[in-house]
């Protein structure tokens, strides 16, 4: 099978490590299922409303005018409220304060909302605190407790990151790390994980 | 009684030159193109350039006209078919017909669409009284890729002088205003020192052998700035502020990236100009503008009709309004600029991954 998703980053990190993390993840539960990323949105945006319009503009696109099997939304999760899979207290569905509760509310909006007519899956990743932390391990045991500042140095001792670099340094350990293991111990990964199974077994039905 | 309509080319169609293989551009009194370094932007430009030589010189050779040294005959037949089409639409001009060339290696095929839809053609058409109009009008097009280093040479001065495509001649026409439309000059200088508060005024300094460059005078310095020493962007904004105020203005003008070497904030003050030109003055211009900057894009929001948005698939240049993608603005929790969006590649015109 061949699916075709939309992918809504931050920058050429995310562009080049998520396929790939949502490729695995995808083969995890179906090894003949290929996904090709049709279209990257690239954030420009600091402000958090920002990235929600984003987010809405890019799904009227793919639900309006053209078609997507999946939309792969996220950020960094740097310097904000965390959201990780064992500890939901903070999320109030009033006022979501952490990134991964805000896209999710919009995105469960769209979906309920009567328009657009044509609903997307949503897949969401934010990565606790930069994507290098889904990187690090085994390297480092824990490695949401880094700043992103300090997971992007681990990882490449530069903060000053090019697409040579990212190619010769991200790739790699993206397209070789034991996922398993990965979902153990980086939880910001493993959230990611579980959507990617939830999309799974709905494919199937 | 009908009110006349003012002069305004509406869609131009392009078959088989260069990167386009066929496409048909709806254009507005100020039309705004985006897209990545090699899209087709300037092709299209040069189609647009190129017909108007055609039919306003009556070659004979199409292949022989030349810009800046740099022959057209290379633009031919880039695709399947071995012929170059070009039409225009127009209203206010030569009771809205229509115009067509279908240029060959040896021969051009002229086509006048009359007012029942109905077309005639001949190879004299572009001699006679039924295109005189419309000839007249592609004369004065204008196309303008600006180079400060051009713009700061010394210039000979002479009667009746023009800005050229790279910006030359910009001392000798603004000579000529001082001379002979003060009024003219003075508005220039005053339009400059609004928007560079710092520019006391524009000198035109004597260098022999009736040569002249031009220099501006700063309120905090005594020494003039001449040439080279201005600032690149004062130099282009000047240029600019020549362009729009020529006293026998272009009815059609072509600008490539006006924001180059301007600041941001000033961008605002060249689009106000532009759109004065091309809505609020008695004898309206017509704008083409190429653009990279989503600061410049921004100003669009409002305004969607007036932005192409240009792409390459498979090596071909598509054009596509800012109009196509209504829906995004639709939505009522609006946060992102239009410029944003761009960046973002939403609304494409952007570099490929």
């Amino acid at each position: 099978m061949k699916l075709e998703a939309v992918l809504l980053g931050e920058g050429l990190t995310e562009q080049i490590v998520m396929p790939i993390f949502l490729q695995r993840c995808i083969h995890y539960f179906q090894k003949d299922t290929d996904v090709t990323i049709i279209d990257f949105i690239e954030n420009p945006a600091t402000k958090d409303s920002k990235l929600l319009d984003l987010l809405r503009k890019t799904y009227l696109k793919y639900s309006i005018k053209f078609q997507a099997d999946i939309l792969l939304v996220g950020r960094d999760n740097d310097n904000k409220h965390k959201h990780l899979p064992h500890d939901d207290k903070h999320t109030k569905k009033a006022e979501p304060c952490c990134f991964f509760c805000k896209l999710k509310q919009e995105i469960e909006e769209l979906q309920k909302s009567s328009w657009p007519p044509r609903k997307i899956p949503a897949i969401i990743f934010v990565p606790v605190e930069a994507i290098e932390s889904w990187l690090l391990y085994p390297k480092e045991l824990f490695p949401e407790n880094l700043t992103r500042f300090e997971a992007k140095n681990k990882l490449c001792e530069t903060l000053r990151l090019s697409r040579k670099i990212v190619e010769e340094c991200h790739k790699p350990l993206a397209e070789k790390i034991d996922i398993h293991a990965l979902r153990k111990n980086v939880k910001s990964f493993d959230l990611f994980f579980l959507q990617v199974e939830t999309f799974m077994k709905q494919l199937k039905i | 009684m009908t009110e006349k309509k003012r002069p305004l080319l509406k869609k131009f169609r392009i078959e088989n030159f260069t990167s386009i293989e066929k496409a048909e551009v709806v254009l507005s009194p100020l039309t705004v193109f985006i897209g990545p370094n090699n899209s087709g932007k300037t092709n299209f430009f040069r189609a647009l350039d190129w017909f108007s030589q055609l039919v306003s010189e009556n070659r004979s050779s199409p292949f022989a006209i030349k810009r800046d040294n740099e022959g057209y005959s290379r633009y031919f037949h880039n695709f399947t078919s071995k012929k170059i089409c070009l039409t225009c639409e127009y209203e206010g001009i030569n009771h809205d017909r229509g115009l067509g060339l279908e240029i060959e290696e040896k021969e051009t095929k002229i086509a006048l669409l009359e007012e029942d839809g109905s077309f005639i053609t001949g190879a004299d058409l572009l001699k006679g009284d039924a295109t005189r109009e419309i000839r007249e009008y592609f004369h004065q097009l204008r196309y303008f890729s600006l180079l400060p280093k051009i713009i700061s040479a010394s210039n000979n001065v002479f009667v009746d002088p023009e800005i050229s495509f790279e910006g030359g001649n910009v001392t000798a026409v603004l000579d000529f205003l001082k001379g002979e439309h003060p009024d003219t000059f003075d508005k220039i200088e005053r339009e400059l020192k609004q928007c560079v508060p710092e520019v006391e005024r524009i000198i035109l300094k004597n260098l022999p052998s009736s040569c002249k460059q031009i220099g501006i005078k700063e309120k905090s310095c005594d020494k003039p700035f001449i040439g080279s020493e201005i600032s690149e962007g004062i130099l282009l904004f000047i240029t600019l502020l020549a362009i729009i105020h020529q006293p026998n203005p272009a009815k059609i003008i072509c600008l490539e990236e006006p924001e180059q070497h301007i600041h941001p904030r000033r961008l605002r003050s060249i689009l106000d100009y532009l759109t004065d030109l091309a809505y609020h003055v008695a004898e309206p211009v017509q704008i083409l503008i190429s653009t990279h900057s989503p600061y410049f894009l921004n100003y669009f929001k409002d305004r969607p009709e007036e932005v192409v948005i240009v792409d390459k698939k498979e090596g071909k240049t598509t054009f596509t309004s800012l109009l196509e993608h209504e829906y995004l603005f639709q939505d009522q929790k609006e946060e992102l600029s239009l410029g944003e969006l761009w960046f973002s590649g939403l609304v494409g015109g952007v570099p490929k991954p």
